[in-house]
Parts: C-alpha cells; structure tokens; sequence
C-alpha cells in the first residue's frame, strides 16, 4: 500500500500553466521593468522644482543695484531685485573694517543703510563733521528708485544722495579700486582741477574731497570772472552730478571758511518727475557748513 | 533578491512538491494558484541561503504550509467543503482507492502522512517542520495510518 499511496501523490503534478502563470506573475511583479507614469511625473516635479528653486536662487542673488556709501570708509552694498542686500564690500581699509562689523546682508536697503548710519563708527565719523554721500548705481528705474527711497527713508540728507545712471562709471571705479561715489566725486575735480590724480584722492575723505571741488571751482570762476560772482553760485553743483537736489552744504561750508557764517540756496529739478525742491543752508558757530532739503516727488517706495 | 533566473529554476525544480502541499491542504485549483505565487514571491525575496538542496527543498515545505494555513483562516477565503474538495478530485482523474482514503482524512492525518510516506521525513524532522513535538508527530501519523488502514479494509501500511 506504501507504494500505491507514493504513486497516487506521484500522480500529482504542478501543470504547466501553473508554472508559466507564477513566472510571468514574479517577472512583473519584481523583475520587468516598471513603466508607470508615476515615475516621469516625479521626475518632472523634482525638476521644477529644482528650476524653481534655482531661479530663486539667482534672482536673489543676483544685483540689480548698488548702494555706494562714502564717508572715508568707502562701502558698497549690492541690492537684489527684491531690494534686500545681498553683498556689502568695504573699498578702502576703513570701509573693509565697517563691512566687518555691520551685519546688514539680507536686509532691506534703507534699513541697511539707517544701520550703518546709527553704527558706532559711522556715528563717531558724522560727529567729527564728516560728510557722508550716498550714491546710487544701476538700471534706470531702479537705482532712481532706491535714491528717492533713501533719500525719503533714511537719515542722509537728500543733497547727500546721488544716482548715477552709468555702469561705465562703476566699473572703472572699481577697478580703480574706489567705490562709485569717491570715484565720481574724484572726476568731479579732476574735470576742474586736470592736475589731480587718482592716487592723491585714495586716502581723502569726502569732506576733503569736496572742499578741494569747492576750492577749485571757486578759483576756477575767480580766474574766468574776476569781476566776482557770489561765491554760493559759483560752487554749484558740477553738471554730471544728477542729484536729487542741490547740495546746499556746499555753498554753506566754504561761505564758513572766511565768515563764520553762510547762507545758501539753491534750487533743483526733482528727478522722478514734477518734483523741484529748495535748499538752504546757514552756516553754524564756526561756520562750517548747512543744511539742505528738499527732493522731487514722483515714485513711492515700497 | 534572488536572480530571475534562480527563480526560475527554483519553480521548474519544486513545483510539484508546492503543489502536492496544497493538494494537502487545499486541493482547489484557484487557491493553489494563489499559494504558487506567494510562496515563490517569498523565495525570491528571501535573504536565506540554502545549503543543499534538502535544505531548500524542506524550506519551501515549510512556506507553503504556513501559506495554506494562512490562506484557511483569512476572513475572506471562501470555504470548501470535504465533500466539494472530493468530487473535484474525483472528477479532476479517476486515481485509486488510497487516494481517495487518503483524500477523507482530516487535515492534520493528510499532513504527517504525506510528509512520511512520500517525502520520507522521519517524526522529529516533521516535529521541526511543522513545530510540533515529536511524540505528538508519532501519536498522529499512527492514528492516521490506523484510520487509512481501516477505510482500505484493513490492508497494512508500513511503517
């Protein structure tokens, strides 16, 4: 019976489509390779989001603008498009320890630059009369844009902001190893006063920067007009400057040098649109130099 | 994971054992399919390393059990009566008389005998196997010899 119970099990096969079914069902299941949908779609999403987030990337870290600020440190911040800071780059040893200690990177410009102006060296500098200038560089709607801002935002007097249209301008300051707003104010007295080098200009500060300007353009008008001309006239500001208004100290400070006192006054197109504003200035104690206001109007800031 | 072709090879070599298991157990076609996929689903995915073939072979016994039981207690496994499991052996061929008497045992006889009379297990190996103790493996495969004995007329099965 052993051998009939062996064969009645022996009897017993697993049939050939039971064999071909499990096969085919184990090739799909582990070994075929999987063409769903699922994995194109993914792969799709992963590479959006990767652009996205590459194009955010770049765009914020791209600049659109830079905020040059003299004083004698020489500081330059570059804006994003979204007017954050994203770099700030000291120009001389001063403006490289001030870059040092402020920290304003990802910040919004006019609040950067209200910090920089309550930071502690800033704020022993202005205390010792220097002069701080603001410059704007960058494409037209936007570095007008940010000047008005400053000018509007932040503690710098409007007459101390200027913007400058011209990248060429930028660039050879920077390879001059200046920031932009030294850099114009050193071709400003080198158009009145040729003979002045860049290297004689590297270690003035602006304050000594514009006296020179104000001593050269008065000598300059005493030499074409010896007949004289109020001295407030002829230290107007040099054409290439397209500042939001006059700068007033300037016809204030060197009045102060001689008389202890100056009264100044100028008038000045606003650059966004309509806007005009009035200057005047009024010599302090030992006659050193005004005060200025006024900017156009046109653009809000955001 | 195992190769493809190990796979493969493994279902050309142990296909009928699988299948004798569930006739065992089962005997109903579509729930056998059933178990041939999870049980070499199991093998291909399985780390264990097999040493000789008996070892393999005793491995996949043991999956294939576990499958079945597993498969009877689901809640969604639709019952097959004895009778049922039966007539569709009667009518799948017309084998002898043993298989029949072996057909009518219960479940837990079926088992033992056809690991000891087939595939030559000894008691404390099936003990192993099927995790039981081997006095209780001995107590069933004589009960189980003494039922088929009586249902073939008395006719002795060796031991």
């Amino acid at each position: 019976m052993k051998y009939e119970l062996k064969a009645a099990f022996d009897a017993i096969h697993a049939g050939e489509d039971l064999r071909e079914n499990a096969k085919e069902f184990l090739h799909k299941k582990l070994y075929a390779k999987k063409r769903s949908l699922r994995r194109p779609a993914l792969a799709m999403a992963c590479l959006a989001l990767l652009l996205l987030v590459c194009a955010g990337y770049f765009s914020y870290y791209t600049p659109v603008a830079a905020v040059s600020v003299d004083i004698n440190p020489s500081l330059e911040l570059d804006v994003n498009l979204y007017d954050r800071v994203i770099r700030i780059t000291g120009y001389n040893e001063e403006g490289e320890g001030l870059a040092e200690t402020l920290s304003v990177l990802h910040m919004n410009y006019s609040d950067a630059i209200n910090a920089i102006l309550e930071s502690d060296p800033v704020v022993s500098y202005l205390q010792k009369d220097e002069l701080l200038e603001v410059t704007v560089s960058g494409n037209d709607e936007k570095s007008e844009a940010i000047s008005h801002c400053i000018s509007s935002q932040t503690a710098v007097e409007a007459g101390n902001v200027h913007c400058c249209k011209s990248s060429e301008d930028a660039a050879k300051a920077h390879a001059a190893g200046f920031s932009l707003g030294k850099y114009r104010a050193f071709l400003e007295l080198q158009k009145l006063d040729p003979s002045v080098e860049v290297e004689s200009v590297r270690g003035l500060t602006m304050r000594q920067i514009r006296d020179r300007i104000a001593q050269a353009a008065s000598s300059e008008s005493e030499s074409s007009q010896p007949s004289s001309l109020p001295e407030e006239e002829a230290s107007a500001a040099p054409e290439d400057i397209s500042s939001s208004a006059p700068d007033p100290s300037s016809s204030a400070e060197h009045c102060g040098n001689g008389q202890g006192n100056g009264m100044g006054n100028g008038q000045g197109n606003g650059q966004h649109g309509q806007g005009h504003g009035q200057g005047n200035g009024q010599g302090n104690g030992q006659g050193h130099h005004g005060q200025g206001g006024g900017y156009g109007g046109g653009e809000k800031c955001r | 994971m195992r190769s493809e072709l190990e796979v493969c090879r493994a279902i050309d070599s142990y296909a009928d054992t699988v299948r004798r298991v569930c006739t065992v157990y089962l005997k109903n076609y579509a729930d056998t399919e059933d178990i041939f996929q999870t049980v070499f689903l199991k093998y291909a995915l399985s780390p264990v390393a097999f040493e000789t073939p008996e070892h393999e072979k005793a491995w996949l016994i043991r999956v294939t059990i576990n499958a079945c039981k597993d498969l009877l207690k689901s809640v969604f496994h639709h019952r097959v009566s004895l009778e049922e499991c039966l007539e569709q052996e009667a009518r799948e061929d017309d084998r002898c008389e043993v298989w029949r008497a072996v057909c009518a045992l219960p479940q837990k006889y079926r088992t033992v005998i056809y690991l000891h009379y087939y595939e030559g297990y000894s008691a404390p190996e099936m003990g192993k196997m099927l995790k039981k103790n081997t006095n209780s493996i001995y107590t069933l495969l004589s009960r189980g010899r003494k039922l088929l004995e009586e249902s073939l007329g008395g006719e002795q099965l060796e031991v």
